[in-house]
């Protein structure tokens, strides 16, 4: 139950206080059917989040050899980072899926450019104003307009519609009855400030219900709440790692393995109607550099997560049409080659996982002169 | 804005000191980076190595020290912005603090960001652009940082010397060049995404950049003679061999080279686009209109990048005049007119660093070296809000006694005070909630 908090006492000091503390936000759409879209920022080393030990080149790569002890073995080819391994009960259910040797369109190595190519869905930075997410919350007959962000800033993958709010965090308390009157008078006459207070009225109401905890587990019950959003897309960073990779990757991707688990708790009975996706800018150099970390690269991986996937027959853990480590298979005799497109990953996946033809959905979400194909994986 | 923008410009450009009581009053550089320097290296200050518990000791010290030179760096910011009376100047000093942004609020870096601003800002905030770039690409924060400080050439005598046991084996460099700092110089600090530049300028900015440290800062640098903490150049790091850049060859001259490069950066039409359009972006529009952003840049080449001339050109611009209250304030702006309006000019016991956390703009921590958002889609939103409508009491509360708050907001704002918020004020049942109330209406919340 949120309450009125002095703002001079010291905030509650949850470890999503950290600097790589997600922002939230989410989108209304008419579905029973819940997505989520995690951005991973700072460009994954997806070689050492699910290691292709099966690689016979992997062994003279140096410094990468089992990073953290305890990897776990997903198949016969890729291991999983030790801290992801709270996943493994969901790889067995089928409810998580790797996609490796992955990439963006993006070929360059700036990450705002390249975050910008995820968020917007272009094939170029900046070619799009609006976000993927936009376009897709479009698609399923929602109003993108209603895209809110809980942490004051909307992310490029959601922003293109018309002037938005966002939720309160709700460790914060509203104020009081008289108050609140005061302000919606103040306000009355100026749109923006107007708008961004309704938005902040109508999520009290959503959260007043809610049990509480973390802030991704309150996103993951406002998603299950049944006047709440449908579509939410959460960020998370740490993954720069230019220097100190063992220490500064195992942090970061614990604190995914920490959101993954987060979210399916906090969904409850719609963890079976929903998808997950973490996604990443770019990979990183395949070998490691001056300062025991990488700099940036461009194949990686990517994760689908969410009970919905245990429906679609998947037959291993992890999606790859590996290009292998040798040199002369490495892109620019530095990256891990990229297999397959990331746009038609999320193509593929959200058509299915909302039902919709991919065909169709192809140029709504990703409008390019050169159609996007969907990836025939999750078809 | 007022009626002659250039001569109140003018004005305070004379009137502004860059170095007032509370930035007098903060350690320097050259001290605070040495004592991060002894405490963080890892093999103590004369390298013959430390135990654990002094290892141990070292870090917990680090992180006391880090802390407070972090708080005391934001109350003696805050105290100059309130007690400036170069206010337009005080903005200018946390534009390129934001521009060469670090963000940390509890290592080494954090110990340093404050002398960084305070030392490499405001001294030449008013002077060349080519001089701060280059007093900024030598100052221990920005490449402690952007990951600089054991960027080594692989081909340096240093490199096949440390790497020659591994080379002999096959096996890949322990050592080598770290592209991440000359990537930002590039992208970020001069140039910009657009500015005309490869991945192959990359490498080459880096490896000519390699060998340029801080003593002390990374291992096995207890050797060099240099003053713990002070920039430092390690010839014996550095890539031999001529280095092109953007189409220009650079002869083999250790320091000299990267200099050279740095220089011609600092100087370059890309750059004076680039600058130009920021400036513009966070002071006038959030899309600024093309032909200002033009005259500007403009300005800056044929001033060889004097950075007033550039401010004095972006304040008489019609386009700057004609929009009163185009930008939203961020949490910082926000936080200061409010305090300057009610006359506080004193830090006082508040939490400071707290309260900018909790506003969502936590001082030197915007969380990447592209520093805090300049368009106004980045700080509207109801969290914020909710935050500020606290922060805003609590501010009321603290106001002494003094000028009516509608009187106050008239003589603010003139003929530009809404009607909505001078009847709100004058209802309001406290003085402290009019105060909150002027400080939460529409014309506080922009600029």
């Amino acid at each position: 139950m949120i309450g009125r908090r002095g703002f001079l006492r010291a905030a509650s000091a949850s470890w999503f206080v950290a600097a790589f503390a997600p922002g939230i936000s989410f989108a209304r759409a008419p579905t029973d059917r819940r997505l989520v879209f995690i951005m991973l920022r700072g460009g994954m080393d997806g070689l050492e989040a699910v290691m292709p030990v099966g690689d016979p080149a992997w062994s003279g790569i140096g410094g990468r050899q089992d990073p953290l002890p305890n990897p776990v073995a997903l198949d016969g080819f890729f291991h999983l980072h030790a801290n992801l391994a709270r996943l493994v009960p969901l790889v067995a259910a089928r409810e998580l899926i790797v996609v490796h040797a992955v990439a963006s369109p993006y070929r360059d190595r700036s990450h705002f450019d390249a975050q910008n190519v995820v968020e917007t869905g272009g094939r170029r930075a900046y070619e799009r104003k609006e976000g993927w997410l936009t376009r897709l919350v479009g698609a399923l007959g929602g109003d993108a307009g209603t895209a809110v962000a809980a942490a004051g800033r909307l992310p490029a993958a959601l922003r293109g519609g018309p002037p938005f709010g966002a939720y309160p965090n709700p460790r914060l308390g509203m104020p009081e009855a008289d108050l609140r009157a005061r302000l919606s008078r103040l306000w009355a006459g100026d749109p923006e400030l107007a708008g961004i207070w309704d938005q902040a009225l109508q999520a009290e109401r959503i959260l007043a219900g809610l049990r509480g905890g973390s802030r991704v587990a309150l996103a993951a019950q406002m998603l299950a709440h049944p006047e709440g959003p449908r579509i939410a897309m959460l960020e998370t960073g740490g993954f720069d790692t230019h220097s100190n990779q063992k220490y500064r990757l195992g942090h970061a991707l614990r604190l995914l393995e920490q959101i993954l688990l987060e979210l399916r708790d906090g969904l409850g009975p719609h963890w079976k109607s929903t998808l997950v996706i973490a996604a990443t800018e770019f990979g990183r150099t395949v070998a490691l550099g001056g300062a025991a970390g990488t700099d940036h690269g461009t194949g990686t991986a990517a994760l689908l997560a969410g009970g919905a996937l245990a429906g679609w027959g998947l037959g291993s853990p992890v999606v790859a049409d590996w290009p292998g480590l040798r040199p002369g298979q490495l892109l620019e005799n530095r990256d891990l080659r990229p297999t397959r497109d990331l746009r038609g990953v999320l193509l593929a996946a959200s058509a299915r996982h909302f039902g919709l033809d991919p065909r169709q959905l192809s140029p709504v979400l990703f409008p390019d002169r050169a159609p996007v194909a969907p990836d025939p994986a999750f078809l | 804005m007022p009626p002659d923008p250039v001569g109140w410009a003018a004005a305070q450009f004379e009137r502004f000191d860059p170095r007032p009581a509370p930035i007098a009053a903060h350690p320097r550089t050259a001290e605070v980076a040495r004592d991060v320097a002894l405490l963080s290296h890892p093999a103590g200050p004369d390298g013959r190595g430390l135990s654990r518990e002094q290892r141990v000791a070292n870090q917990l010290a680090l992180r006391a020290r880090a802390k407070a030179d972090y708080a005391a760096g934001v109350r003696a910011r805050l105290e100059a912005a309130l007690q400036s009376d170069a206010p337009l100047v005080e903005r200018l000093v946390h534009f390129w603090a934001n521009h060469f942004a670090v963000s940390d609020r509890q290592g080494r870096v954090a110990a340093l960001a404050p002398a960084f601003e305070f030392d490499v800002i405001r001294p030449h905030v008013l002077g060349r652009f080519e001089d701060m770039f280059l007093a900024a690409m030598r100052h221990p924060a920005l490449l402690a940082y952007l990951d600089q400080a054991g960027s080594m050439g692989p081909n340096s005598e240093a490199a096949v010397r440390r790497n020659s046991y591994r080379r002999a084996k096959g096996q890949p460099d322990e050592f080598g060049p770290n592209e991440n700092f000359a990537r930002e110089v590039l992208e970020l600090h001069s140039l910009g995404v657009d500015g005309g530049y490869g991945q192959q300028d990359v490498v080459e900015l880096a490896l000519a950049l390699t060998g340029w440290s801080i003593s002390h800062f990374v291992l096995r640098t207890h050797a060099t003679p240099a003053e713990p903490g002070a920039f430092v150049f390690h010839a014996a790091w550095h890539e031999p061999g001529r280095r092109t850049v953007l189409g220009r060859t650079y002869p083999a001259g250790g320091l000299a080279q990267p200099l050279a490069i740095l220089s011609d950066l600092a100087r370059h039409p890309s750059t004076a686009w680039h600058l130009s359009r920021k400036l513009a972006r966070h002071f006038v529009a959030d899309e600024p209109p093309e032909p200002l952003v033009a005259r500007m840049a403009a300005r800056f080449l044929e001033t060889r990048g004097d950075l007033p001339s550039v401010y004095l050109e972006m304040l008489a611009a019609p386009e700057t005049l004609a929009r009163p209250f185009a930008k939203v304030r961020t949490p910082w702006d926000w936080t200061v007119a409010a305090l300057r309006a009610l006359g506080v000019e004193s830090a006082g016991a508040t939490d400071w660093p707290a309260l900018f956390d909790r506003l969502g703009q936590p001082v030197w921590d915007p969380g990447s070296p592209a520093g805090w958002p300049d368009t106004d889609g980045a700080w509207s939103g109801a969290n914020l809000l909710l935050r500020r409508i606290e922060a805003a009491l609590e501010i009321g509360r603290l106001a002494g006694p003094g000028a009516d708050p509608v009187a106050l907001a008239e003589a603010q704002f003139g003929p530009l005070l809404s009607a909505a918020t001078r009847r709100e004020a004058g209802r309001a049942d406290s003085r402290a909630q009019a105060v909150a109330l002027v400080l939460l209406g529409r014309e506080f919340h922009r600029r």
